[in-house]
């Protein structure tokens, strides 16, 4: 054992913190060591004078001053308590108010928000039933309303409308193929220009009455 | 002796603020609360002052005083910790390098004598210049090791209950009382050589 973990051991057994074990250790590197034994006997004797201090008391009047100024104090400080609690509660009820107020503040801010959006929701409603009975009498006109009708109901509308007037079923027919022929035409491209001349010599070729003829004629003449 | 039965009515009253029975676990527990404060102060008016507080921080404080430890060992601890500022703050004043390395180099070379604190070595090292210079090694302790030495051979503590108060393990405690001695025993080296 090193004289270090001696003296420690030394210092537990002043305390009375010892174990058994470590007493039968101590006590034989004391037989060896002379340096510990100086330690432990210094050690004692620090103890026991230590011990001897005296212990200080005050008279009965000093101990009779102390008890009535902590006697004071303690009242001074459960009056402060008391006014700080009073204080404290004053405080919190006017943040409490405060806070109430502030929730007021917000409750007509909520409300001017909710009557914007109302009012914003009656125009919208107007705007919608205004437009609902404008197409219900430009449907009644027989006049589709273009800006709000979609292509698959103008579509619809317009093939009811060509099915029951004829006459407007072929000015419609004769408009569309003069914007178209017109169109091309206009559109100015040798590819896609159509050579009636062409189709006409193609067509009368095909169905010229002279061929047909000519072929019932041989045919006549075969026969 | 106050009855335990008789102590928690009291305390439940001072819960409730009555100063009136605040005062008498006061008077149950003063003298005692002074011894432990004389020890680590080492002077009559601080001493005083830190029961005075002591007492003052237990009565705002009891209403957090829930029973687990006993009101005894609860100011005692009130009292080591009030201890523990009140010695740093005066070791700070004294001595800014406070320190445990500055407290054992300032003992290595006898300075203590030299600084005029202690009596010729003629002196018996049983006599009052003895026990002067145990005061004054003791009050030159570093703060913890001087409440623990307090606490554990002035006041008779065990290594479990003084841990309790100082709020640190018993291992700590027996490693700061076996440093203390150490630190005393180099302090006072010239009187008991030469015994």
């Amino acid at each position: 054992m090193k004289c270090e973990q001696a003296q420690k051991l030394i210092s537990d057994r002043l305390d009375g913190k010892l174990s058994r074990w470590k007493e039968t250790r101590l006590a034989r590197h004391l037989t060896t060591c002379e340096l510990c034994r100086d330690y432990l006997k210094a050690q004692e004797v620090i103890q026991r004078e230590a011990l001897k201090i005296e212990k200080v008391d005050c008279p009965p009047e000093w101990w009779q001053q102390f008890e009535q100024a902590l006697q004071e104090k303690l009242i001074h400080s459960t009056s402060e308590e008391e006014a700080i609690s009073v204080l404290s509660a004053n405080v919190s009820a006017s943040i409490k108010e405060d806070e109430n107020n502030n929730k007021r503040g917000r409750f007509w801010t909520f409300k001017t928000h909710a009557r914007q959006a109302a009012s914003l929701l009656v125009v919208v409603v107007a705007v919608t039933l205004f437009l609902i009975l404008f197409i219900r009498q430009d449907k009644k006109e027989g006049i589709p309303f273009p800006l709000t009708l979609s292509y698959e109901d103008s579509y619809f509308n317009l093939s009811q409308i060509l099915a029951d007037d004829e006459e407007a079923a072929s000015n419609f027919a004769s408009s569309l193929e003069e914007t178209i022929l017109e169109e091309t035409f206009l559109a100015g491209s040798e590819e896609t220009f159509v050579d009636t001349e062409y189709d006409y010599q193609i067509y009368n070729d095909i169905i010229k009455p002279e061929s047909l003829q000519t072929e019932s004629i041989n045919s006549e003449e075969g026969l | 002796m106050m009855k335990a039965d008789e102590e928690r009515q009291l305390i439940e009253r001072a819960r409730r603020g009555e100063v009136e029975a605040f005062m008498q676990l006061v008077r149950e527990y003063e003298h005692r609360i002074f011894q432990l404060a004389y020890h680590l102060t080492r002077n009559r008016e601080d001493a005083a002052d830190l029961v005075q507080e002591t007492f003052l921080q237990a009565f705002r404080g009891i209403k957090a005083f829930r029973g687990n430890s006993s009101f005894h060992t609860w100011l005692h601890r009130i009292t080591v910790n009030l201890g523990l500022n009140f010695l740093k703050k005066q070791r700070g004043a004294s001595n800014p390098l406070g320190d445990l390395d500055s407290l054992e180099e300032k003992g290595r070379g006898g300075e203590l004598a030299e600084a005029g604190g202690i009596p010729s070595v003629e002196d018996s090292w049983l006599s009052e210049g003895f026990k002067t210079n145990l005061q004054k090694a003791l009050e030159e302790l570093p703060p913890a090791f001087r409440a623990t030495f307090s606490l554990v051979v002035q006041e008779g503590m065990s290594h479990k209950k003084a841990a309790e108060l100082l709020g640190c393990s018993e291992n700590t405690v027996s490693w700061r009382m076996h440093e203390a001695r150490k630190m005393l025993k180099r302090k006072l080296q010239p009187f008991l050589s030469k015994k």
